[in-house]
């Protein structure tokens, strides 16, 4: 099996390229045609798992105080490589964010600096939205972070399967657990349930499946703090590339500056 | 009857020594913790109100129940000169509180932001005498594209690396989302001795955080400080018509209540150890001169054979008794006088007491001092614990005095009683 891991940032649904492979058969028992996660992660992975990626997206963000759209940039190489820059609207024109395996720094155009991001604060607002950075830049590595049993639900009379994510101990993981849930015929997921405790906080619910890059996706991710659920962040893939050539030098303070520019 | 008591005194000189010395040691003592006292709390109060706090501060009234970067207050010069010029005010500091990451791109860490004003700020706080390098923000911020200034906590200046001159990235928290990032030049450094304050806090001109927060023409707090001498509630009694509809005045007392009720419990419960001091002396003199006077059993016969009154002889021994407590209680306060001036030109290293020995000060119940407490020599408070042990020892004297007085100078003589 390879190392099942991949950075978040871009394709939220690429999260599924990293579930828990684990080799174990965690099927329930008593249901001979449930697959086994390490089934499901395998197929998932086939769906969407890529080395590289470029697109673009739009980024909604509402708030009890503010609204604001932002349409950026994005690329990532790896598991561990990512860029994105903002594009509009013209006053928030240039500033991005940046990961490397060395960590992750965010830059403003008016210092024309790079800042980085502690990793203390990986919890902290992503650009004024309700991602944190860690949602959207931790390299993420479930089949370490994770156990993970599988079931097969019905809600609204969808066949669902259920990915029950507990963490582990010892990893630094704020939620008590993780449900993912996916479409039982062609395994697109449509949300995933973040608990505090017995309490869902925030859902991510997955939207409108198009065909982007020559891989039919969930175009649309919108994630929602249950403790203010008039409040959203919605993020809309626009154009998608997968695995196209993306070279290593975006990845650094020239290859941002260069990217910003642009 | 002076030279009597002085001579018995002398005939037995280990033991009136060891009874000087244990009175000595106590009343040191007392004198010692008092000023020790007086001192940890002063700069607990202060470490309260001439760090930060202010003694009086307005905000709006939502944020005053949860403080928040959207609830904001108007502060129009006006109202500054007005609130300052109030009886009891010694000056009144608007302040914009934000948080930010500061750093560059190899180190940074997370920052509490206050956007001040450079002139009213220090009329309030102690600020000015906590720079500690470079200098304080400039009277007039200077205008773009010359770089915004900031001075920096120590402790965070230190873990990022950076001094006066130095360039620092700060991306604030913005009212609306967007980017809140610009390059600053480091122009001072300041410790105050609160660890929270030397390790978190960057100050900005008050405009260049608003500009930066998206917050222009607002600000969250107005921080008052008391004129010396002036009476808190008084002040606050004068100051509250002139607080906006939809504001809050609370005073240091209202916004640190643990700290306010510590300082007064600590004020009070001092007496409780004075009591066991005091109790320890009594019994160490109680003891001396109960032994003393058994010693003496055969002696106090032979006086009162020879004619000397019971009265004067029990006058003598309570006269012992005061003689030797009042030679050790003075003593005891030149000893601890001498200790406390030390620790008053010296100041006391509190840093041992700290579990962790970081440098950068102590913090705690959440107020932070330096690791150095100055102590002040108080003389008013050096004749009592001397007043207090007279009074001890006249009591301890009494018992043995007594008992002696009362003897039968033939079975005393003849040790038999």
């Amino acid at each position: 099996m390879t190392r099942n891991r991949s950075l978040r940032l871009l394709a939220l649904v690429a999260t599924f390229t990293v579930l828990a492979p684990a080799g174990a058969a965690l099927a329930a028992e008593g249901d001979p045609a449930l697959p086994t996660v390490a089934e499901v992660t395998k197929r998932l992975d086939a769906l969407y798992r890529s080395d590289s990626s470029h697109g673009t997206l739009r980024m909604e963000v509402v708030t009890k105080h503010y609204s604001r759209t932002l349409e950026m940039e994005a690329w990532t190489k790896g598991a561990d490589r990512g860029l994105v820059v903002i594009r509009a609207p013209a006053r928030e024109a240039g500033n991005a964010s940046l990961k490397t395996e060395d960590g992750m720094w965010s830059y403003g155009k008016r210092s024309d600096r790079l800042l980085r991001i502690p990793p203390g604060l990986l919890g902290e607002s992503w650009m004024g939205s309700h991602f944190s950075n860690d949602d959207l830049m931790r390299e993420s590595s479930y089949e370490e972070d994770y156990d993970t049993t599988l079931a097969r639900v019905t809600e609204g009379g969808v066949e669902l399967l259920r990915l029950r994510m507990v963490p582990k101990p010892d990893t630094a993981i704020v939620y008590t657990k993780l449900e993912y849930f996916v479409a039982a015929g062609d395994l697109l997921p449509t949300r995933v349930d973040y608990y505090d405790r017995d309490k869902v906080v925030r859902r991510m619910t997955f939207e409108e499946v198009k065909e982007l890059g020559g891989r039919r996706l969930p175009t649309v991710m919108r994630l929602v703090p249950l403790d203010m659920p008039d409040e959203h962040t919605t993020v809309a893939y626009l154009q998608m590339t997968f695995d196209g050539p993306v070279p290593a030098g975006m990845f650094t303070p020239q290859g941002l500056r260069r990217a910003t520019e642009r | 009857m002076i030279r009597l008591v002085l001579r018995s005194l002398g005939r037995n000189r280990w033991r009136t020594a060891l009874t000087v010395g244990g009175v000595a040691i106590g009343v040191g003592l007392i004198v010692w913790v008092s000023a020790f006292t007086d001192a940890y709390l002063q700069a607990m109060a202060r470490g309260a109100t001439a760090g930060q706090l202010g003694s009086l501060q307005i905000h709006d009234a939502d944020y005053a129940k949860k403080p928040s970067l959207w609830e904001t207050l108007d502060a129009p010069p006006e109202l500054l000169d007005a609130i300052a010029a109030t009886s009891g005010v010694s000056g009144v500091a608007p302040r914009l509180n934000d948080m930010a990451l500061v750093g560059h791109a190899t180190r940074s860490r997370a920052a509490v932001v206050i956007g001040v004003d450079a002139v009213r700020e220090p009329q309030v706080t102690a600020v000015l005498k906590a720079v500690k390098a470079g200098r304080w923000l400039s009277a007039v911020p200077p205008e773009p594209p010359a770089r915004r200034e900031v001075v920096l906590g120590k402790g965070l200046a230190d873990h990022l690396g950076v001094g006066p001159g130095d360039e620092l990235v700060m991306d604030l928290v913005t009212a609306d989302g967007s980017k809140g990032d610009d390059t600053m030049v480091v122009v001072g450094l300041i410790q105050t001795g609160n660890v929270d304050v030397d390790r978190r806090f960057v100050y900005l001109h008050l405009v260049d955080a608003q500009y930066l927060a998206a917050l222009d023409g607002r600000v969250h707090e107005l921080a008052l400080g008391l004129a010396p001498g002036a009476d808190l509630e008084r002040t606050r009694a004068a100051v509250a018509p002139l607080v906006p509809a939809g504001a809050e005045l609370r005073t240091w007392k209202e916004l640190v209540p643990d700290m306010a009720k510590l300082i007064e419990v600590s004020e009070g419960s001092m007496w409780i150890f004075y009591l066991i001091i005091f109790a320890l002396i009594a019994l160490g003199i109680l003891n001396t001169q109960r032994m003393s006077a058994l010693e003496r059993r055969r002696e106090f016969g032979v006086l009162v054979a020879i004619g000397t009154t019971p009265n004067r002889l029990g006058v003598q021994l309570v006269l012992e008794s005061i003689f030797l407590s009042t030679i050790g209680a003075a003593l005891g306060v030149a000893l601890g006088a001498a200790l406390v001036s030390y620790h008053a030109a010296n100041g006391l290293d509190m840093s041992a007491f700290a579990s962790s020995g970081t440098g950068e000060g102590i913090s705690w119940a959440g107020i932070a001092f330096d690791d150095l407490i100055y102590f002040r020599l108080d003389v008013a408070k050096l004749g009592p614990p001397i007043v207090w042990t007279a009074v001890v020892a006249l009591v301890c004297g009494l018992w043995p005095a007594i008992k002696a007085a009362r003897a039968n100078p033939v079975t005393a003589i003849s040790g038999r009683g």
